[in-house]
Order: C-alpha cells, then sequence, then structure tokens
C-alpha cells in the first residue's frame, strides 16, 4: 500500500519511544481512576460556555446534565462522578480563559443516571435521531481541537461531504491514547465512526494510520473487514501514512490524502468533501448510542522522558495533583504538560483540571541547554510544514519591523513546534511566531 | 505555583555546543598527520591558533558586549581552519595578524556567533595572502625537518619553496591520499579529510547538499578540460590538491556562510566549483579554493533572499512576490 505523507516536517528521533525501548505499550486500560473530587469548567469546547444547571449542595449522578449548551457552537457538560456539588467558582484553564466550573465531592458509590441505560438496536437509528443523540452528547473534537462535533457535523450536511476520515494519527512523541482506543476497542472506534457517518451524510469511512503502528493496522484492517457486512452501505477502508511530526493536523492530513493545500480561510469540508474526526472522539460517541452514556471520561496518556507510559481512564475534570499522587518522580519534574511535549501547555497550577480535549499528561525532567545566538543553520527552514522561514521571522519580530514581517506569510503559522524542536541553538522560535501569527489573524498586523 | 514555560517542551539531540565539539573532533585527524609531517611547528601553530583565535574572540565579544559574551567553541575550530590551512613555514608574526583579523574584524565586527558574512578563518588566509604573499606562499616538504622550529620566528628560511602547492610531484595514487607532498600544513592528507567528512556526515553536523555539487562541478570541469586524456588519478587530483576536498568538507559545512535552504546550498556549491575552475585557468591556482568559496559567502545573503520555500496553500511564485501582491490588493481595494 501506498504510504502517504505531506512535504517536510520531522521526525523526532529521540522522543518517539512510549516506554523505555518500546514505540508502544501493549498493557490494557483493566479500571477507571476514581478522584474523591472532579472540578468540571463549564468551557471545555471552541464556542461559548455551558450555562450553569446545578447549585450547591445538589446531589448529581454519571451522566446528568449539569451544563447547557447556550448556542449552537456550545456543548452540554455532564457529571463525570456521583456525588454532591460542594462549590461553584471560577477558574483559570490552562489556556488562560477563565470560566465558571462546578467542583464535585465524590460518594463512591458510581450511581449512573437513570438515562443510562442500553439501547436496544445502536445500529438501526435514524439519522435524525443520531444528530439529536450527537447534540445531548457534549462531545466535542477530543484530538485537542475542541470544536463541538454537532458543530462540525453541521458544517458536513451543509458541504454535502462524501468521506470520513478518522484521525488516529498521534505523531507527537510519548502521545499514546488513541492508539490504544483502536487496538483495545476497534469495535467501538468502526462503530463510531459508522454512527457518525450517519450524521453527517458520508458514504466513505477512512481509517489513517502512522505506518510506525504495525499491530494497530492489522488489528484495524481485520476488524474493518469484520464490520463490512454490517455496514453494507458504506465503504470502509484503512489509509496508512509516513510517521512524521506534525502528520495529525488537519491541513497536512488533508494535503497527503488529496493533494489540496487548504488556505486559512477554507474548510476541508467546502474542498474536497471530508469531514475528520478524532478516534477518542469516535468511540466517545459510540458510548453515547449504545448506553446512551454522555461523554463523561476519557483515556488520556501519562508518559514522560524519564518514565514509562500508561493509559489511563480517567473521569473528566480530575485534578492533576490527584492523578499523579501515585506516579513516582513527579515532585523531581521540571515541567508537567497538558497535551503532548511538543504542542501542549506546561501548567503552572497542579490543581487544573482534565478536560475533554486533554489527550495526556507528559512529565518532563530533562531541561533543555540554554539558547545560544542563531547559528543560520537552517534546520528550522527545512522543518516548517507552512513553509516559513522561521529565524528570519524571529529576527523581524525580534526587531519590531512589522512591514516587513507582513510581507512573511506568517499566518500560515500552524504552531506545531517542529522549528523549536529541530533549532540546534534552542531558541524558542514558535512561541513568538505562532503569537504573531494570531495577532496577524485577528488583524493586528496588516497582510 | 510553577514557572512558566513555552511549548515545545523537548529538543532534538543536536545542540549548539555539541556541533563545534563535533567539529573540533572530525578535524583531528588532519591535525594528527599535519603533526606526523611537520612536527613540532605544526604543534605550535595549531595550539597558538586556536587559543589566540578563541582568546582574541571572547576578550572583544566581552568589550564590545560585556557580560552576554560567554566562551564559543566554534571559534576555536575556526582557529583550527586557519591554522591547516597555512603552510606550515609560516612564521608566528603572521600567524597573529591572521588570528586577529579573522576573529575581530571578519567574526565580532559582523555580529559574532552565526553572523558572519564570510567564513573567518578563510578570510584571514586571503586576507594573508595579499598582505604577505612572499611569506605565506612558500612550502615546505614534508617530513624532513620535523624538529626545527627556527621558521616561525624569523619566517621561512629553510624551506625548498614551490610557489604553488598542487603542481608538486605527487601524483602517484599513495602520495595523492597520504598527502606526503609539500602543501598546507593539514590540507594535503586526503584520507585524514575523508575520515573527518564521514565522522561530520554520521553524526548529521555536514548537510551534503553544497559539498557534492562542489565535488561534482570541479569533476566535470575536469573531464571537459582534459577531454580524451582525462584519466582517474588526474581526476582525483584535481578533486584532492589545492584544498578543493578540504574546502568541501570542513568549510562548506560551515553553517554560519551557508545558504538556509537546500537549493540555496546546491547553488553555493556549484557557483563554488565553477568560480574554482575559471581561477584555477586563468588566475593564480593557490588562490582558487579559498577565494571562489569567499566570493559565494558574499552571495550567500542574496541566495537567502530570494530562495524562498513555497508557502502552504500558496503557488510556487508567490513567497517571493507578496509585495506586490500586497500592493495589488489594495490598489484594487482603493478602486471599489
Amino acid at each position: 500500500m501506498k504510504k502517504l505523507s505531506f512535504k517536510k516536517g520531522m521526525l523526532p528521533m529521540d522522543g518517539l519511544d512510549f516506554s523505555e525501548g518500546r514505540a508502544s505499550s501493549q498493557e490494557r486500560v483493566l479500571e477507571q481512576f476514581t478522584p474523591r473530587e472532579a472540578v468540571i469548567p463549564m468551557l471545555q469546547h471552541f464556542g461559548t460556555p455551558a450555562a450553569l444547571a446545578v447549585q450547591v449542595d445538589t446531589m448529581v449522578s454519571i451522566g446528568q446534565m449539569i451544563g447547557k449548551p447556550t448556542s449552537l457552537l456550545s456543548a452540554p457538560v455532564h457529571a463525570s462522578i456521583s456525588g454532591i456539588v460542594t462549590e461553584i467558582s471560577k477558574i483559570c484553564l490552562p489556556s488562560g480563559i477563565t470560566c465558571d466550573a462546578v467542583h464535585i465531592r465524590n460518594d463512591l458509590k458510581r450511581r449512573m443516571d437513570h438515562s443510562v441505560q442500553k439501547r436496544n438496536s445502536p445500529e438501526s437509528l435514524a439519522p435524525k435521531e443520531l444528530r439529536r443523540l450527537l447534540l445531548y452528547s457534549g462531545i466535542v473534537g477530543m484530538g485537542g481541537e475542541g470544536f463541538p462535533t454537532s458543530a462540525k457535523c453541521n458544517r458536513a450536511i451543509q458541504a454535502e461531504a462524501d468521506t470520513l476520515l478518522v484521525n488516529g494519527l498521534q505523531s507527537e512523541p510519548y502521545l499514546h491514547c488513541d492508539v490504544h482506543l483502536l487496538r483495545e476497542h476497534a469495535d467501538r472506534v468502526i462503530q463510531g465512526a459508522a454512527a457518525l457517518s450517519g450524521v453527517c451524510r458520508t458514504r466513505k469511512i477512512v481509517f489513517c494510520l502512522q505506518d510506525n503502528r504495525p499491530q494497530e493496522i492489522d488489528v484495524m484492517k481485520t476488524a474493518v473487514e469484520r464490520f463490512r457486512d454490517l455496514y453494507a452501505d458504506r465503504e470502509l477502508s484503512v489509509a496508512v501514512f509516513k510517521s512524521r511530526f506534525p502528520q495529525g493536523y488537519e491541513k497536512l492530513l488533508i494535503q497527503a490524502m488529496y493533494h489540496v493545500e487548504l488556505n486559512t480561510d477554507q474548510y476541508s469540508e467546502d474542498t474536497v468533501g471530508a469531514v475528520i474526526f478524532n478516534v477518542s472522539t469516535c468511540a466517545a460517541f459510540w458510548d453515547m448510542v449504545e448506553r446512551n452514556l454522555p461523554c463523561t471520561s476519557r483515556v488520556i496518556t501519562i508518559a514522560g522522558d524519564r518514565m514509562s507510559g500508561h493509559n489511563v481512564l480517567v473521569p473528566i475534570g480530575t485534578l492533576v495533583s490527584e492523578l499523579l499522587e501515585r506516579i513516582p518522580g513527579v515532585s523531581t519534574c521540571n515541567r508537567i504538560v497538558l497535551g503532548g511535549a511538543l504542542t501542549g501547555v506546561a501548567i503552572r497550577d497542579m490543581n487544573t483540571p482534565v478536560l475533554k480535549t486533554t489527550t495526556g499528561i507528559t512529565l518532563i525532567k530533562n531541561e533543555p541547554p540554554p539558547p545560544t545566538a542563531c547559528l543560520h543553520c537552517g534546520e528550522c527552514v527545512d522543518a516548517c510544514p507552512a513553509g516559513l522561514i522561521p529565524y528570519l521571522c524571529k529576527r523581524l519580530i525580534d526587531t519590531k519591523d512589522k512591514i516587513a514581517l507582513s510581507y512573511e506569510n506568517i499566518d500560515q503559522c500552524i504552531s506545531c513546534g517542529a522549528c523549536s524542536y529541530v533549532c540546534p541553538a534552542g531558541i524558542d522560535l514558535s512561541v513568538q511566531i505562532a503569537r504573531a501569527a494570531h495577532k496577524v489573524r485577528n488583524g493586528g498586523i496588516r497582510t | 505555583m510553577m514557572k512558566k514555560y513555552p511549548a515545545p517542551h523537548i529538543r532534538g539531540k543536536m545542540n549548539g555546543t555539541l556541533i563545534p565539539l563535533y567539529s573540533l573532533i572530525a578535524l583531528l585527524p588532519c591535525e594528527i598527520a599535519a603533526v606526523y609531517y611537520y612536527g613540532v611547528r605544526a604543534i605550535i601553530i595549531l595550539l597558538l591558533s586556536m587559543t589566540m583565535f578563541a582568546l582574541s574572540d571572547y576578550l572583544y565579544a566581552r568589550y564590545i558586549r560585556r557580560d552576554e559574551a560567554d566562551w564559543d567553541t566554534s571559534s576555536l575550530v575556526n582557529g583550527a581552519i586557519l591554522a591547516l590551512i597555512l603552510p606550515p613555514t609560516v612564521s608566528i608574526w603572521i600567524l597573529l595578524a591572521g588570528v586577529l583579523f579573522g576573529s575581530v574584524i571578519v567574526r565580532q565586527w559582523f555580529g559574532g556567533l552565526g553572523c558572519s558574512l564570510f567564513h573567518p578563518a578563510l578570510a584571514a588566509r586571503a586576507f594573508l595572502s595579499i598582505a604577505f604573499p612572499a611569506l605565506v606562499s612558500t612550502y615546505a616538504e614534508p617530513i624532513t625537518s620535523r624538529w626545527t622550529a627556527i621558521s616561525l620566528w624569523n619566517g621561512p628560511v629553510d624551506t625548498i619553496s614551490s610557489a604553488t602547492p598542487s603542481s608538486g610531484s605527487g601524483t602517484a595514487l599513495f602520495e595523492l591520499f597520504s598527502g606526503r607532498y609539500s602543501g598546507a600544513l593539514g590540507e594535503t592528507c586526503a584520507i585524514a579529510i575523508v575520515m573527518g567528512g564521514v565522522f561530520l556526515i554520521t553524526s548529521g553536523i555536514l548537510r551534503l547538499h553544497a559539498p557534492t555539487a562542489y565535488l561534482l562541478v570541479i569533476t566535470i570541469g575536469y573531464i571537459l578540460s582534459a577531454g580524451s586524456g582525462s584519466s582517474v588519478q588526474g581526476g582525483l587530483k584535481a578533486l584532492i590538491t589545492g584544498g578543493v576536498l578540504f574546502g568541501a568538507v570542513f568549510v562548506m559545512g560551515d553553517t554560519a556562510t551557508t545558504p538556509t535552504s537546500q537549493t540555496g546550498r546546491v547553488i553555493f556549491g556549484a557557483g563554488a566549483g565553477c568560480l574554482t575552475l575559471l581561477i584555477q585557468h586563468f588566475g593564480n591556482e593557490a588562490y582558487a579554493v579559498g577565494f571562489a568559496i569567499l566570493a559565494m559567502n558574499a552571495v550567500t545573503p542574496i541566495l537567502d533572499l530570494y530562495i524562498r520555500p513555497r508557502v502552504f496553500s500558496k503557488p510556487d511564485w508567490y513567497a517571493r512576490n507578496v509585495k506586490k501582491v500586497t500592493a495589488l490588493r489594495e490598489k484594487k481595494e482603493r478602486r471599489v
């Protein structure tokens, strides 16, 4: 099979090992983590925050809606543990946005909401019913994007997309939760993708995997064969991509698949008729379809550069400090990163909750050496997937030359961090360029 | 509350202190060969050049940038390269003049690490060959006088001088590869240079674009000029003597003075090859490699400016013409 890839980018040579010497982990997720307390923010998605639907001292059960969607670009929030609401306060999310959060104390009874029960024939639900379930489930882009899935489906329906791509390309080092889902829960992923394709009315479903996961590719191929009869009206297939960073980005995936490059204001649904969902999103939707269980927990990876990694099933809202209590060596870590090692956010407060969009927690012990002057080596130019000249952009930002900067197409930056990773001088290129690009996109600097 | 850190949180293996360190290791075979052929003189020249280059670099950086400057290992590399491309008969005063020119004027006046327009060692060598043409173009026969260091103080006296090192009698294959013919201190021994080059390539420091294009152009030029009389031995001689191989491996791997784009580096190598051939045929053969590479160093900023990667989702010509496109768009908007 021909391997698909975009141009440029880089291969993290020393960081791909998930657990000492191995690229992936074979262990199963046995049990759900049980936190003492959950802090569930109302804004876990891209869009408007959900409106509070509970008060202090309300008893809640798993799957009960505690935040109602306020607009079309919003998602409901559900309680992830059963217990009593102790406090409603404002917290600061890792992204820097402040929003309301519901604190729930766990009563350790795991009471399910009365609506959570097994459906009789989940495969034969009508698209309209599926769409209602999707809106209720509160599922957002769980690969880190956070765009409400129901809004994305609406966009796909409007554009009459005909292909559904399931993004299983976790190209970031250490991160492993999507690959884990593909291996252990291939059925859930496939059925969830089929249900989503029912919502979006797409005919083709393509599962995208990287070639450094041969075991998962085999698992998916056999699972696809198994489900071919059940979903006879859909075309299921598996596409293999070269393992390169940042292969999992939406634009680069479309470029590798269709050889079409999306501009900053174009959507893949309109241009090539493809709608992309993450593996975790598909699996979460199948929970909703099968058991009527909304998005209350997710699999996250806990890994680091000096430790072996684990995949854990965590209720949403679990505090990072509680999650890392039993991990040895956390106190000696220099950085605790929410997300992957290349694009994640280093959290400053250990009491940050796990969100729907959190893919993993990366513990970093190795401190990079202090930066030196730019060596003019051009490694960043070779690595940048957007075709920018990072060292030149950085120099223009430093000298505040706004006119020259406006000719550098800086708004194309996807803030993947490849330039900073390859830089031998250790300069923080990607942060400053991404910040400037954000300003340009918001009209700060004229382009 | 912890400190705020920007992403990404891991870095690649290569870092700024490793590159000069690996380059120094790669230069070791050449230095050993130089010491074997020229004995105590080579040791003194090498050590003096490296230490003085690093010292003057550091002191001048401290003088202009105060306490921001710290020890820069890459100036040791430049010192070693300068020593290796000088003739073994060079006197200490001339060496020091070259070191000062290379470190202060070529390196620090242009901004220090990563900013120099010309390769410091090559520029210093060129300065010396223009300022003291007689003193730096006399070469000694290797191995003969290994343990006399007299010439270091009062210039070349006991030398068997030959103005052009590459026209020596050494055309036998063994002599070509071992470097046992009169020439510059460290650029004659092909085996040592190849060893250093292989080490640099395997450790991922030397990018092959410029050296490959350079050596290819030199080979094609040799075949064209020799016509039917071309032989493998003659081709090897054209590739190895006169510092062609040394320049390709150790000078074209320098990051600051070569273009940042891959296409740019290929053009850099090919242009330097053409200029080398031109100077060899119509000018002074001894200056060919150094001046060709220096000329292409001057072209590097232009290559950086005009050879741009294609911007994502934009046509090929877009990156070069953003200014024009923006002006046109504004004009159209104004008309509306």
